[in-house]
């Protein structure tokens, strides 16, 4: 049985059917992270786990207790928040040692608890500060100190780095993986970034509009995402999608083949599956995005991307052929689904 | 209903009760009260008259001639007053706004006038500084080579407008001043960029940046003013005649001045008709500046 | 005219026009004041006089003749404890308001002002009628009853638009770290509400030394505050100016200073949020 699971759990704001009758089952010690467009009711299901929101059908399972219905601060779990939520009237040290106190803890252990807390993170010349005079990842990392001094079932992560700079969010992400290694806590993470989903998660869970497309692995849902929802949400450029009439030996049922940018081959126009006219070069150094406009395109519709690990020849405006090898292709019905994976 | 569900539904609502229902109470009670007094007859010095009394205290109410000045005293009072505050206030928040030697100091002296009471206030513009031969203002007047204004008799209801305009200028210009500190420097400077002078930057930059503010004190000072009382009481009380007597008054007088507590009440529902009223429009007017 | 380019002479101006004024508006408060220490012939002299040997005779007359302190302390009493207790029930109430709204807290929001709009007058009869049924005529209990509900939309008002301003997630932040709803009062709500809890209960402490409707109408000499003592000075005595002025500044002094010192404070929630 799952350490924590939730199993067909709703959630209505008004006639809004926020989350449709979600499953899902997280082993302990297990990192996953929720990712999703924005509005897709990625916090709403984070924040039905922590308590925040009532649930209102299914239930939810933790430690084989069901806490469906148990107020937050019994459930023994820790959040970080987007905007942090520190206590700007407390020094950093009573921030992290809150909620200790409150549950009566003895001094000398909240004492160990939170110096131990502050070194794992850096923050010990800190301790006496308030939010305010601190950098926003120093403030970061205090919201991580808070839930860890805890030592809660599991930690729960509401797009903590999104108020950080591309920098610091880089660094950020690699100590959040560290802790997680370190203290083997399960952690739920919500994030709208796909990079720190993929590197960041054991199992990734991707939703949308309320409900889950797909949960796997990072790999498993870039080489065998279930629909064109999925392999166009994880992937960076997008897979390419290519509509398949007038395209020879595609399976039967296929309307759109699905082929991501490094399985991309530009060929010569002779006999090429799509011929086309080269429209941009972009060249990153370690790798070279080539765009080309398939002839008879529309000008608004995307430009298919080719990714090559070398340094191109063409010029802008040279013609070309495109092609792709089939078993690294994904074929989409006409519902969006993933032939190869529901066949 | 499940235990949190109904327990994150249930508490804000026990939080929210002792307010609302003392507020409830204080409203119903005395309201039933006033309606059932309006419809018998009721009169402190004849107990002996007793009995239904139909819609006679509301035709006695609004027959009385001192019925219609006192509707238009209290409307012209109310907009008299805001229309001063607004404005002066808006004028000196302006002026003080940037720095200069002892704006502390002046801030201090503004706000001053704000925390007298109303009985003092009337008292003091009553006799030292509108007295007609003693009075301060009477001075200045002689001094200019002026004859003194009688202000009570002469500018009855005037008088009084400038006393609670006194009062309650501080108050704008505080409210304002606070809103202009918060104006958006850029933004200002982006305009003189464009060349825009001051009077455009005050009609396209300050005035909309205010509106909140204006708002606010509007709101306020209409919920204070529309039943001025003190400061009549203590001076014109309601003369010569009823050249200064507003709603409030005129129901006092009624009640406790001819124990008529029957047509009192049918003058107490009258304002609270036209508190009513004038909280539509209000609300109606600027209660969108309130929302977020 | 940006800062930088006004004239020096602009400033001049500026700054002098606004003293002008300044000294304008608290010019009455200051003559009142010099009044108060003149002997009654000096007081209506004509010109005025401003420079006379000042006189503690004015004081010491209206204490023995009407008993100043009782009446002060009858002030300081019932604004004092009307105001605590208009917290006690606006607070929870404005809390429950910031951080739980549903769909009818602007309309009860509303409601509540609107109470505030209806004239006093409205209810006098009743409550007067009330008062003397149950005994409370004339009593500082019924003043701070009455006080306190006066004051108590504004209150709710003043405090809301301050705990708005409170990011909700600190709250569920602590609810997370295993506060309940005490502990949220306590350790959250008080301490980043204590600037609007300041500044509502500064105004309703000054509100509530000034009223006079209510205290006229419903208190003789029992319960009488100061606004009734300075009422009482106001008639037959109109013309004895300096004993009248030492009445009144003793009535505005405390709540006068006291403003001074709390203004910077009381406007802040007086803003009702219109100033972020
Ligand atoms: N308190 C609320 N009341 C009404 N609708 C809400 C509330 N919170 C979220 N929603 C709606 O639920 C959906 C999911 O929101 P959310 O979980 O915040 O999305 P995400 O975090 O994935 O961006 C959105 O359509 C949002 O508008
Ligand atoms: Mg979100």
């Amino acid at each position: 049985m799952a350490f924590l699971s939730l199993n067909n759990v709703d959630k209505f704001y008004g006639d809004l059917h926020a989350i449709k009758s979600v499953n899902l089952a997280i082993e302990q010690g297990e990192f996953v992270v929720f990712v999703g467009p924005s509005g897709c009711g990625k916090s709403t299901l984070l924040r039905m786990i922590a308590g925040l929101e009532t649930i209102d059908g299914g239930t939810l399972m933790l430690g084989g207790n069901d806490i469906t219905h148990v107020i937050p601060s019994k459930r023994d779990l820790a959040m970080v928040f987007q905007s942090y939520a520190l206590y700007p009237h407390m020094s950093v040290e009573d921030n992290m040692s809150f909620a200790l106190r409150l549950a009566g803890e003895d001094k000398a252990v909240i004492a160990k608890k939170v110096a131990e807390a502050a070194e794992k993170l850096d923050l010990e010349p800190y301790l006496k500060r308030t939010p305010r005079a601190l950098s926003g990842g120093q403030r970061q990392r205090v919201a991580i100190g808070r839930a860890i001094v805890r030592q809660p079932k599991v930690f729960l992560f509401d797009e903590p780095l999104s108020n950080l700079d591309a920098a610091l969010r880089g660094q950020t992400r690699v100590e959040i993986a560290r802790l997680h290694r370190e203290l083997g806590a399960t952690t739920v993470y919500v994030t709208h970034d796909q990079v720190e989903a993929m590197t960041l998660a054991d199992r990734v869970v991707v939703l949308r509009a309320g409900h889950i497309e797909q949960v796997g692995t990072p790999l498993e849902l870039y080489d065998a995402p279930v629909n064109k929802f999925v392999a166009q949400f994880i992937g960076m450029p997008q897979m390419n999608l290519i509509k398949t009439d007038g395209i020879n030996g595609v399976p039967a049922g296929a309307v759109e083949a699905g082929v991501r940018t490094e399985h991309m081959q530009i060929t010569d126009e002779g006999n090429a599956r799509i011929k086309g006219t080269v429209e941009l070069i972009e060249s990153l150094g370690n790798e070279t995005l080539i765009h080309v406009r398939p002839d008879g395109a529309d000008s608004h519709e995307m430009p298919l991307i080719a990714r090559q690990y070398s340094r191109s020849e063409l010029n802008m405006g040279a013609r070309v052929g495109l092609g792709w090898d089939d078993s690294q292709a994904h074929y989409f019905n006409t519902q969006g689904e993933n032939l190869r994976i529901t066949a | 209903m499940s235990d949190a569900g109904l327990k994150s539904r249930l508490v804000p609502r026990l939080l929210l009760a002792p307010a609302v229902s003392t507020l409830l109470l204080w409203m119903i009670v005395p309201l039933a009260m006033t309606v059932y007094f309006s419809f018998i007859r009721y009169n402190l010095m004849r107990p002996d008259v007793t009995g239904s009394a139909g819609w006679m205290n509301y035709e006695f109410f609004i027959t009385n001639p001192a019925f219609g000045d006192a509707v238009f005293n209290t409307l012209l009072l109310l907009g008299s007053t805001v229309l001063v505050t607004v404005v002066f206030g808006l004028l000196i928040a302006l002026l003080i706004n940037d720095p200069f030697p002892g704006r502390a100091l002046v801030r201090v002296l503004l706000i001053s006038p704000f925390f007298v009471m109303p009985t003092v206030n009337a008292l003091l513009w009553k006799h030292m500084m509108m007295n007609p031969i003693y009075g301060v203002l009477a001075q200045v007047w002689t001094f200019f080579g002026w004859t003194p204004i009688d202000w009570m008799t002469d500018f009855p209801l005037g008088s009084i407008i400038i006393m609670i305009s006194w009062q309650w200028l501080p108050f704008a210009v505080l409210i304002f001043v606070t809103a202009l500190q918060s104006m958006d420097r850029e933004q200002l400077e982006a305009s003189e960029l464009d060349g825009a002078t001051y009077l455009q930057q005050l009609r396209y930059l300050y005035l909309p940046h205010m509106a909140r503010a204006i708002s606010v004190v509007v709101m306020i000072e209409v919920i204070f003013l529309l039943s001025v009382f003190a400061e009549i009481f203590v001076t014109t009380a309601g003369g010569p005649g009823t050249a200064s007597t507003n709603l409030a008054f005129l129901i006092f007088t009624e009640a406790l001045l001819n124990f008529d507590v029957g047509a009192a009440s049918a003058g107490a529902v009258f304002a609270i008709i036209l508190a009513n009223i004038v909280a539509i429009f209000l609300i109606r007017m600027i209660g969108k500046n309130l929302e977020n | 005219m940006s800062f930088a380019q006004k004239s020096k002479s602009a400033t001049v101006i500026r700054s002098s026009v606004a003293w002008l004024i300044a000294l304008v508006m608290f010019f009455p408060i200051l003559f009142l004041t010099v009044t108060a220490f003149k002997t009654e012939l000096q007081a209506i002299a004509v010109p005025s006089v401003w420079f006379f040997e000042p006189t503690l005779e004015n004081f010491t007359e209206v204490q023995e003749r009407s008993d100043y302190l009782h009446y002060a302390w009858n002030s300081v009493l019932t604004s004092v404890m009307s105001t605590l207790l208009g917290l006690l029930i606006a607070i929870p109430a404005a809390f429950s308001f910031a951080f739980t709204p549903t769909r009818r807290t602007k309309d009860i929001l509303m409601w509540m002002l609107s109470t505030k709009m209806m004239p006093a007058v409205g209810a006098l009869v009743p409550i007067y009628v009330l008062s003397q049924k149950t005994g409370l005529l004339d009593t500082r209990f019924a003043l701070i009853i009455i006080f306190t509900m006066m004051n108590l939309p504004i209150m709710v008002w003043m405090l809301y638009s301050a705990f708005k301003d409170i990011p909700h997630e600190i709250f569920e932040a602590a609810r997370m770290d295993g506060a309940g709803l005490w502990e949220e009062f306590r350790h959250v709500l008080l301490p980043l509400g204590m600037g609007g809890i300041a500044s509502t209960g500064l105004l309703c402490l000054v509100l509530a030394w000034n009223e006079a409707f209510w205290v006229l109408n419903l208190t003789s000499s029992q319960a009488g505050t100061l606004a009734s003592l300075v009422a009482s000075y106001s008639s037959p005595e109109g013309l004895f100016w300096a004993k009248l002025s030492a009445v009144s500044v003793l009535a505005i002094a405390p709540i006068v200073v006291f403003g001074w010192f709390s203004q910077k404070q009381l406007v802040q929630g007086l803003t009702f949020g219109a100033v972020k």
